[in-house]
């Protein structure tokens, strides 16, 4: 795995576990962080050993606390033509078109741009101390990164009360679990235990079943139901005859044995990559 | 009606649709999947079912999804899916009684009803993954009914991962978690309480729902509207308000089938 300044990543079996590393800085992301992460996702993404991703932030304190408000913001330097001209901020799997499945161990504050972690998540796990707080209106900024995600992931009222209100505004891991933006609230110390459980569990299952139905799902969200279960249904069909894994599962679940899956790259990668 | 791997019956105004293989948990073969569409076109076409219930027989399952050793022989048979009501495009409002475990493509009769409630034992999980298959329909319709993240997980996890009722409830996937005893007879309570309206009503309410579900926000509220005033002329509107001024039960047009 390759090392950077303001990232840990590491590999375990099939799981790969990112953790967003400036535990003085709340884990806040910095111009150097905004150029590691795409690295970092793009190292996951080719890497055929990895099949799931643990997301968490170093210390005890934060997750993420979104954009590092100590550096002036990109437009403080630049003019307004050069400003228009800088690529999209990519800092989550979705953003990088890695395609395959994250869990967010969320082991403190979340607040901000780091909320976009969270809405990009296909699992959310949190320790019972943690909040989720956008305080972008409150700093003159407008709250769109994760925001438009999450307006698609949770009750719409519970979004426009994150960001309407601000600062002032903190949704508590309770809460979380309730409206299901997150699937369980755990004590601290068993955050990453339970986290490792789940990623253990996703990578018995068939890695090229996992990617195309996280795929589809997400995808489904793009178009109208009835467009969206036409495609489905192309996918499950061509999946069934295209893919060794379909005709492994069914044979190994007759023989009562282990299945052997092969790795295929996540059809997510293939998403059109705008800069 | 007679089939080989349903229980169909209709008590008052609901029609039940029994799905009867118990000792396979429920799950669908290939002649299940031939005789749903079948019963839900008997449903659609009977102008006495108001309201249909799905459930499964037994104490176990309402239904396992595919049933996995019919599927590894014979995956080439199945062309498109007819389970369910939506998939059949019957506009009649459908009530989903979960009895049991509902997993893979069971979970269908869950995303594909209007109303769904479930006994206490009542587990929901998703299996396609497991055994090398996508999970690409069923999560596609929850997706529209339910909070994203748990349903990722059902869908990611798999088997090892299970939702039980009061969690399906609190979600708002199901409406109601009743003692199994209780199930059907709650299930049939609701259809009553639903046939007391006007069936055009009901049923034009209920695809207008669904299909604001294919387009963006503003085009839906374009379309409702044209729903209300190709509604106006329908004698219920006349009905309905009469009823309500001279104090008693409205007399309701036919439901109308497709």
């Amino acid at each position: 795995m390759g090392s950077y300044k303001t990232l840990l990543l590491e590999r375990d079996g099939h799981v790969a576990t990112l953790t967003l590393n400036r535990p003085d800085r709340m884990n806040a992301f910095d111009g150097t962080m905004r150029e590691e992460l795409p690295a970092a996702w793009a190292e996951i993404a080719a890497d055929p050993d990895i099949w799931c991703v643990i997301l968490t932030g170093a210390g005890e304190r934060a997750f993420c606390a979104g954009m590092d408000l100590r550096e002036p913001p990109p437009q403080a330097k630049l003019t307004p033509e050069q400003f228009s001209k800088l690529p999209r901020t990519r800092i989550t799997s979705l953003d990088c078109n890695v395609g395959k499945p994250v869990i967010a161990a969320v082991n403190g504050v979340c607040a901000g741009g780091g909320l976009a972690f969270v809405a990009d998540a296909d699992i959310v796990i949190c320790s019972d101390n943690v909040t989720f707080t956008d305080g972008r209106t409150t700093a003159g900024q407008v709250s769109i990164h994760g925001t438009l995600r999450l307006a698609r992931k949770i009750p719409l009222e519970t979004v426009m009360r994150l960001v309407l209100l601000g600062r002032a505004e903190k949704l508590t891991a309770q809460r979380a679990y309730e409206i299901g933006l997150a699937s369980e609230v755990v004590k601290p110390a068993d955050l990453m235990t339970r986290a490792r459980a789940l990623a253990a569990a996703i990578v018995e299952n068939s890695p090229s079943a996992v990617f195309h139905t996280q795929d589809m799902i997400w995808k489904s969200l793009n178009t109208g139901l009835d467009q969206a279960l036409d495609s489905g249904w192309n996918v499950v069909t061509s999946f069934a005859r295209d893919f060794a894994d379909a005709q492994e599962g069914a044979r190994a679940f007759v023989e009562k044995r282990k299945p052997n899956w092969k790795y295929a790259p996540p059809p997510g990668q293939n998403a059109q990559k705008k800069s | 009606m007679n089939f080989e791997t349903l229980k169909y019956e209709r008590r008052d105004s609901a029609a039940i649709l029994t799905l009867n293989r118990p000792d396979r948990h429920n799950a669908i073969n290939s002649v299940m999947a031939r005789e749903l569409p079948a019963a839900w076109a008997e449903i659609d076409r009977d102008p006495q079912v108001r309201v249909a219930i799905v459930t499964g027989a037994g104490e176990k399952s309402l239904c396992t999804g595919f049933d996995v050793s019919d599927i590894a022989s014979d995956t080439a048979d199945v062309k498109s899916m007819g389970f369910t009501s939506l998939q059949c495009r019957v506009w009649k409002p459908v009530i989903t009684a979960v009895n049991g475990m509902v997993c893979g493509g069971g979970l269908h009769f869950v995303a594909d009803s209007d109303l769904v409630i479930a006994a206490e034992q009542a587990t929901f999980f998703d299996t396609h993954v497991n055994v090398g298959l996508i999970a690409g329909m069923e999560p596609i319709v929850l997706a529209r009914k339910m909070s994203i993240e748990p349903l990722m997980r059902l869908s990611l996890v798999g088997r090892s991962d299970r939702m039980n009722a009061r969690r399906a409830m609190q979600l708002g996937i199901i409406g109601e978690v009743v003692a199994k005893e209780n199930l059907l007879s709650r299930a049939l309570e609701l259809a009553r309480l639903i046939a007391e309206n006007s069936p055009a009503a009901c049923a034009r309410t209920k695809r207008a729902l669904w299909d604001s579900l294919n387009m963006g926000l503003d085009d839906a509220r374009e379309m409702g509207w044209k729903v209300i005033e190709d509604y106006w002329t329908h004698p219920d509107t006349k009905e309905g308000a009469r009823a309500f001024a001279e104090k008693r039960k409205p007399s309701w047009a036919r439901p109308e089938g497709k």
